[in-house]
């Protein structure tokens, strides 16, 4: 058992050091924005609930005046969350 | 291999501990490299329970009676299959399982955001360890699968509960757990917002994938629980509100609750609060479920025996509670909506309803679950609640949520006109008043039945007839033939029209549940030729058998049944007593199912003269819950199917109406 424990524990301890040998590096301090790279498998999800609005004003369960608005605010929206630059580690 | 497994487990309770506090000192001082270790502490976490696990599985192969988990929970009898199945069979191997889903799913995790939402792993990494490092505690110095027994090993084990060979009961458990452990992690990234600083809804995004696969786990666990009582206890029910299964439904219906709010909080910037709160609450239901299962306060059927592990989930559940609730507070302000709810009559508000609706279904039967507790903590005496009173609470909630599934597909986002509403509803209330006549006509009575199979049939009609506009105008406005424009429709809008097919096959689970108040039953002696009759169906006993095979003897009823005259079939019960369990004889019902009504015959005693006795069920629309079940399942695997990133929209080309 003792040599099992030994075998981890030094396994363990190369894998936990290995970031601490390329440097330091420092997160910025952004919260709430994301980058657009991240934040690309959404596209679709918003492509498809526009469309979405234009299936419910042809139901007649929107009014032409909601449907733009709710257009210009899920447009809106979106670019909020995907936009506001990197976040990133460098 | 044992001393492997119990070393991996040792080794993994510094390393996680290790990975949480790193991870936090790297948040709080934003260093990467820190931030980057405490992910390796993740990987290195998830290969050390790997190895643990592989240990304990290997124990169960090789029948290693020397290891006390192993010797009971396995013999030389039990079967390769259940032999592997008994890994999760009792309080340590369970906890086990749990604990490498934990490692999977943070491994998972932290490799999906390698290189995005950088600013919140630190922090989901923190409570994801933090989480690990209370399992292994557990694992290590409270419930250790690798305890090895003194002296010689030895010959044989105890062997496998013979109501756990059950091929329902292979899957049952890690479905639950994978919805159990799944649901940490939507809770990870929802305490790493607070702790964040609070002010985005980017968490709602990246937890919605974990979120609905985690739901369907759960969903898929509870229901093939479900399936296995029906088949394995033999008392002629799927559902009994056992304490259990109530600790499995509580969280299902929070998360249900949270898939349908979260997508206000996503589109329109609503509910952040109650959104943050739905998760705590949902997670801490988890912790309580299996607070329930694990500590034998409540004696369930599917309850761990007695242990001491109920003070620790308790201290864990109140920890968490703590913690959650000062950092919900600590960022209230920040989490205003974007916009108050413009109407009544809306989407919004339809999604509201359905929560509050689904909230107080799992108050409910909290309350209904922790009331023994509760009794017997204040007065001393133990008062229990039963089946009536949650048919008296949970019925009319289902049938008012059944109405809100019918409704919000009918709602649009902002505010509906009544005079729009009224139109788009006309053809599915028809459709439910005739489904109400046919079934009257039928002969259904039950006034609570009949109304719940109408409702059935109107959400039904709704979903269709949500389906059939998408494809008229998907048709108008590209000429496609109804085929390719279903097609299409469904695939650039997965989430939406999965989420269709889901309530279709929640709307049909409840056409199965309604069948309960109509079940009929007949118990009789019969000799052998005799008959007798339940409903329209005749049985005729023919003999009995007593079958002895390796492990265990089978005692066998032969009847044949005719339904109006007519032979449909035979039946075949049993009681089966397996080798050194002989004094817990397990009853192997026999069914003969229809989507009209399942004969369901159980054999309840035998004599030596060869008279046996029977109990015989006819319960109605059984078949529409497990269909119902595919379906949800279909349409979940629609909704969570990865859709291609650059999906065109009939809408997106000129922004502009059909």
């Amino acid at each position: 058992m003792i040599t099992w424990i030994v075998l981890f524990v030094v396994l363990a301890a190369v894998a936990l050091a290995m970031p601490f040998l390329g440097g330091r590096a420092r997160t910025s301090s952004r919260t709430g924005k994301e980058t657009a790279a991240g934040d690309q498998e959404s596209e679709p999800d918003a492509v498809s609930s526009i469309q979405q609005l234009d299936l419910d004003l042809a139901a007649g369960k929107l009014s032409a005046e909601d449907h733009r608005g709710l257009i210009a605010e899920w447009t809106e929206r979106r670019g909020r969350i995907t936009g506001g630059g990197n976040d990133g580690v460098s | 291999m044992t001393a492997m497994g119990s070393s991996a487990l040792l080794v993994a309770f510094p390393v996680a501990v290790y990975g949480a506090a790193v991870s936090a000192a790297g948040g709080i001082r934003k260093r990467n490299d820190l931030v980057r270790s405490a992910e390796a502490a993740v990987y290195v976490n998830f290969l050390l329970l790997t190895a643990g696990s592989l240990a304990l599985l290997s124990a169960f192969l090789v029948r290693d009676f020397s290891v006390k988990y192993v010797y009971e929970y396995s013999s030389l009898s039990l079967s390769t299959a259940y032999s592997m199945t008994a890994f999760w069979a009792g309080q340590e191997g369970s906890l086990l399982l749990w604990m490498w889903l934990l490692s999977l799913f943070s491994a998972l995790t932290v490799y999906r955001n390698r290189n995005r939402n950088r600013h919140l792993m630190p922090w989901v990494n923190h409570v994801l360890m933090v989480n690990g490092v209370f399992f292994l505690v557990i694992l290590n110095f409270v419930t250790n699968p690798f305890t090895v027994l003194p002296g010689p090993p030895p010959a044989d084990g105890y062997g496998l509960n013979p109501l756990l060979q059950n091929p329902w009961m292979i899957w049952h458990p890690p479905a639950l757990f994978i919805g159990y452990v799944g649901l940490t992690v939507p809770f990870a990234f929802a305490l790493a917002t607070l702790l964040a600083g609070g002010d985005s809804d980017l968490w709602i995004r990246r937890t919605r994938l974990w979120t609905v696969i985690s739901w369907f786990f759960l969903g898929v666990g509870i229901l093939l629980g479900a399936e296995w009582a029906y088949v394995e206890l033999g008392w002629g029910g799927f559902w009994a509100w056992d304490p259990v299964e109530n600790a499995s439904l509580m969280p299902w219906l929070t998360a249900t609750a949270f898939l349908h709010s979260a997508m206000i909080q996503e589109r329109r910037g609503m509910m952040r609060r109650w959104n943050l709160s739905l998760v705590v609450v949902t997670y801490l239901l988890v912790l309580f479920g299996t607070f329930i299962t694990r500590s034998g306060i409540i004696s369930s059927v599917h309850a761990f025996g007695k242990s001491n592990l109920g003070a620790f989930f308790l201290c864990f559940m109140f920890v968490t509670l703590g913690f959650s609730s000062t950092l919900l507070l600590r960022n209230w302000n920040t989490l205003q909506p974007e916009r108050p709810l413009e109407s009544t009559l809306s989407r919004e508000s339809g999604f509201l309803y359905n929560n509050l609706v689904l909230t107080a279904l799992a108050v409910a039967v909290l309350w209904g679950t922790v009331l023994p507790v509760m009794t017997e903590l204040v007065t001393g005496n133990k008062v229990a609640v039963g089946r009536a009173f949650y048919d008296r609470v949970s019925v009319p909630i289902g049938i008012l949520l059944l109405a809100l599934m019918g409704l919000c597909p009918l709602l649009g986002w902002k505010r509906t006109s009544l005079s729009g509403l009224k139109r788009n509803l006309r053809t599915p209330l028809l459709a439910g008043t005739l489904a109400g006549l046919f079934l009257w006509a039928e002969g259904v009575r039950h006034g609570g039945a009949l109304f719940a199979m109408a409702l059935s049939a109107v959400v039904v009609t709704v979903i269709l007839q949500e389906f059939s506009r998408g494809v008229a105008a998907r048709g108008r406005a590209f000429g496609e033939g109804r085929g390719i424009s279903l097609v299409r429709l469904v695939l650039t809008n997965r989430r939406r029209y999965g989420g269709y097919i889901i309530h279709a096959g929640i709307a049909l689970m409840i056409v199965g549940m309604s069948g309960a108040p109509m079940t009929r039953e007949v118990s009789a002696t019969l000799r052998p030729n005799d008959s007798m009759k339940v409903g329209d169906f005749t049985l005729q006993y023919r003999h009995l058998r007593w079958i002895p095979s390796t492990d265990q003897l089978a005692v066998t009823a032969r009847l044949t049944v005719s339904k109006r005259g007519r032979p449909v079939g035979s039946l075949v019960p049993e009681r089966r007593f397996y080798s050194g369990r002989e004094d817990q004889p397990t009853n192997e019902v026999s069914i003969l199912s229809t989507w009209k009504e399942d004969l369901y015959v159980i054999l309840t005693g035998y004599y030596k003269d060869g008279r046996a006795s029977f109990r015989v069920l006819v319960n109605p629309l059984i078949a529409w819950l497990w269909a119902g079940g595919a379906v949800v399942t279909s349409g979940t695997l629609l909704a969570i199917w990865p859709g291609r990133r650059k999906d065109r929209s009939i809408g997106q080309a000129d922004g502009g109406p059909l």
